[in-house]
């Protein structure tokens, strides 16, 4: 069954694709999710929310923006993500002090965050492609040095050290970014 | 770029610090990620794209310039990094691994025989061929095993895959592979002729498809090979391939320290007592063949053929020239000579001649170039002898800078040894078609000397062992090896070899007689002398000049035609 095929049994709610997406992509859902929850239980709950999601919003995917991967991968990441949020222990009501101001950015310094990300993400499509490989293993995928070393043969050493040396490279182009401007 | 560059305040845009670009990069990649990306992030994918490409390199039997050997070590470090990903994996993976590793260990072994030069050439010719077993059945064993692999990994999905055509293509190469083995074994044995084009264009086509059957499993398992943990490379990639590369580039290195014979040229003095033997014989009369059709043959074709002779020009004075007075006074006072042979190559001239003298035949075998060698170095002479007493002698001649030089022959680590008994009556009877007088530089197995091999009786036991697995290799012995170093500008090369032949029936045999090696370029890998050149064979398929060629200079049939002697 081809990639389209499934999407196509996706969208008409036919319960084969579902068992399909399961067994086709179900290692995939676990290894994006993996190094965010760190727990293979939580794996498993995160590939069931994925699949609800992907089943529920198939009518969101567009083929022509990206591959039907590489938009189940973002859903993975973001989802994992969030679930990792959500688990962490809440702050105890009694422990905030209602007399502080929020914490939360206010909506210039939302709008400055979200044009430096732009920025930086042009700065990252704009790295050779062995480079973006090695930061969206480490800031997207959220990979351990241990496991960029294990699947691209480098030391941890020198993974750490390579990366290093991109997120200097990105600063850089940051910086003259800001000085452009 | 220092930790200045990341910790600096930066205005405007916030000031990410080491920590706040860490988290800007995070909510900037979270829109999605590119194709390119997604196909580059995957434990197996890498894996491999570094099995297959060393598998294609290592399974190239071909030689590309004479670097078959690096390009298959380069493959065998392409499997190792490939594999030892996957090992934790599945247990064949492990073992893949392992043989890939074994393989690298093989081929990095003939490159530490090949820095021992000349003193263990013929050793190295045993483990050569023992070696090139060992690793075709590596070989077989990881296509096996990978193949058990990717079914493991197959069953561990639970997507089923179509893997038939894979297993009936490997066994299709196996079976190839096998009759190449048989087939190249009774071709040694001068049982079959011919060469093995035809089973290299089948090879090629089994590995071909072999290689894209086992692919396309690979690629049908790139979403189930997400489930792939990729092991811990204790050692990186990197330094795997600067080990394997060092070692490999310091051994290639090594061997030109010792791929050359020992040099012993010398300044030539001409013997005073030969002078006077040399005019002697240079002014006797010489007979030939009659050539009354004038087709060309120097030799009658076929027995019953009616011998004619007719009277040739003496003995140059320059070829006796070359021999010691000693080597003179057994050609003193022969009876008759013939020409035997006069014989042409691109770039050499051979003649042969026989002297008559009593119940003694002397054959005088004499090569020149035509003009100064394009490559120095080794070469080789291969002589047919007759019995392990009848031993031939020669010397070397050429001029370096002006000055006339001569050289002993360098008889090389077991050339001597090299030598079986012949049978000669039954050689010279068999073999006594087709090649009388012949230049060419191919199909030496069908050479009469090597073809019809029989009785080891006067061989010393302590050699016979060597002998028989050589034969395995290169179809029969029966040769002296005569090697020698040709030096860098030598001009007006030449030489000679004269042997003493047995009379038996009143009539004369003689095997095949000359052979000459010569190195054709200076690069050469892995390394051969000549003389390893000339044994270990120079007509495989080959997509490159070989680093030698041989000619192969046979007169046995005319020797067979000879008129009865008195």
């Amino acid at each position: 069954m081809t990639e389209r095929e499934l999407v196509q049994l996706i969208r008409e709610k036919n319960a084969l694709g579902a068992q399909e997406f399961l067994r086709r992509y179900g290692a995939l859902v676990r290894y994006v999710a993996e190094p965010i929850l760190e727990d293979a239980g939580a794996c498993e709950d995160c590939l069931q929310e994925v699949a609800h999601r992907v089943w529920d919003r198939i009518g969101s995917f567009d083929e022509e923006r990206g591959s039907f991967k590489a938009w189940l991968t973002t859903i993975t990441r973001n989802l994992a993500l969030n679930m990792k949020r959500s688990a962490k222990p809440a702050e105890s009501y009694e422990a905030l002090d209602t007399e502080l101001p929020s914490d939360s950015p206010g909506p210039e310094e939302t709008a400055v965050k979200n044009a430096a990300a732009a920025a930086l993400r042009a700065a990252v499509d704009s790295l050779p492609k062995n480079e973006r490989i090695l930061i969206y293993r480490r800031f997207f995928y959220n990979q351990s040095l241990a496991q960029i070393a294990a699947e691209t043969g480098l030391s941890e050493r020198a993974a750490e050290g390579r990366i290093y040396r991109i997120k200097a490279k990105l600063a850089e182009m940051l910086k003259e970014y800001r000085d452009d401007r | 770029m220092t930790d200045s560059v990341l910790t600096s305040e930066y205005t405007g845009l916030g000031g990410p610090d080491a920590a706040g670009l860490d988290d800007l990069l995070g909510s900037a990649l979270s829109q999605g990620v590119p194709e390119d990306v997604l196909r580059g992030v995957t434990p197996w994918k890498k894996a491999m794209k570094l099995v297959f490409a060393g598998l294609v390199l290592s399974l190239i039997g071909i030689d590309i310039y004479n670097i078959d050997l690096a390009v298959n070590i380069a493959g065998n470090i392409l499997c190792i990094l490939g594999f030892r990903r996957l090992r934790r994996e599945n247990w064949s993976f492990m073992v893949c691994s392992v043989l890939s590793s074994l393989a690298a260990a093989v081929n990095i072994s003939r490159l530490v025989i090949n820095c021992m030069g000349r003193r263990l050439e013929l050793v190295r010719l045993v483990y050569d061929r023992l070696a090139g077993g060992v690793l075709m059945a590596l070989m077989i064993a990881t296509l096996v095993f990978f193949l058990a692999a990717l079914k493991l990994v197959e069953k561990k999905s639970g997507i089923p895959l179509g893997m038939g055509f894979a297993k009936n293509v490997l066994i299709w190469y196996v079976v190839i592979r096998a009759m190449m083995f048989w087939y190249g074994y009774r071709q040694a044995q001068g049982v079959l002729p011919g060469h093995m084009f035809v089973f290299c264009v089948f090879l090629s086509a089994a590995i071909a498809l072999c290689l894209h059957a086992l692919y396309r499993l690979a690629k049908e398992l790139e979403d189930p090979g997400y489930a792939i943990k990729a092991s811990d490379p204790k050692v990186p990639d990197i330094a795997v391939i600067a080990a394997l590369v060092a070692i490999s580039v310091a051994l290639f290195a090594g061997s030109f320290a010792t791929r050359n014979y020992p040099d012993s040229w010398k300044e030539y003095t001409p013997d005073a007592n030969a002078s006077a033997i040399t005019e002697e014989l240079s002014k006797a009369p010489v007979l030939k063949f009659a050539d009354p059709d004038n087709s060309g043959a120097q030799t009658p074709r076929k027995s019953g053929d009616t011998l004619e002779f007719e009277p040739a020009d003496p003995v140059p004075a320059e070829l006796l020239s070359m021999l010691t007075a000693d080597e003179l006074k057994h050609l003193q006072g022969s009876s008759r000579i013939y020409l035997i042979a006069d014989q042409y190559s691109e770039e050499r001239t051979y003649s042969v001649y026989a002297f008559v003298n009593g119940d003694e035949v002397w054959q005088l075998i004499s090569f020149a170039w035509k003009n100064a060698p394009k490559a120095s170095g080794s070469e080789a002479i291969a002589v047919t002898t007759t019995d392990k007493e009848d031993a031939f002698s020669g010397r070397m001649f050429c001029s370096i800078d002006g000055r006339p030089s001569v050289s002993e022959y360098y008889i090389p680590a077991g050339g001597r040894a090299n030598y079986t008994a012949q049978d000669h009556s039954k050689s010279g009877q068999e073999g006594s078609t087709g090649h009388s007088g012949s230049t060419g530089s191919s199909d030496r197995t069908n050479s009469s000397g090597r073809s019809d091999r029989t009785g080891n009786s006067n061989t010393p036991s302590e050699i016979i062992n060597i002998n028989e697995m050589l034969n395995i290799h290169y179809g029969g012995a029966g040769v002296d090896l005569a090697g020698f170093t040709i030096p860098r500008g030598a001009e007006d090369l030449r030489g000679y070899v004269l042997q003493k032949r047995v009379l038996e029936k009143d009539k004369l045999y003689s095997g095949l007689l000359m052979s000459y090696t010569h190195r054709t370029t200076d690069f050469m890998f892995p390394m051969h002398t000549a003389a390893e050149g000339y044994v270990s064979g120079t007509d495989q398929f080959s997509l490159a000049k070989r680093p030698f060629e041989t000619d192969h200079f046979g007169t046995m049939a005319a020797y067979w035609y000879l008129p009865d002697l008195p």
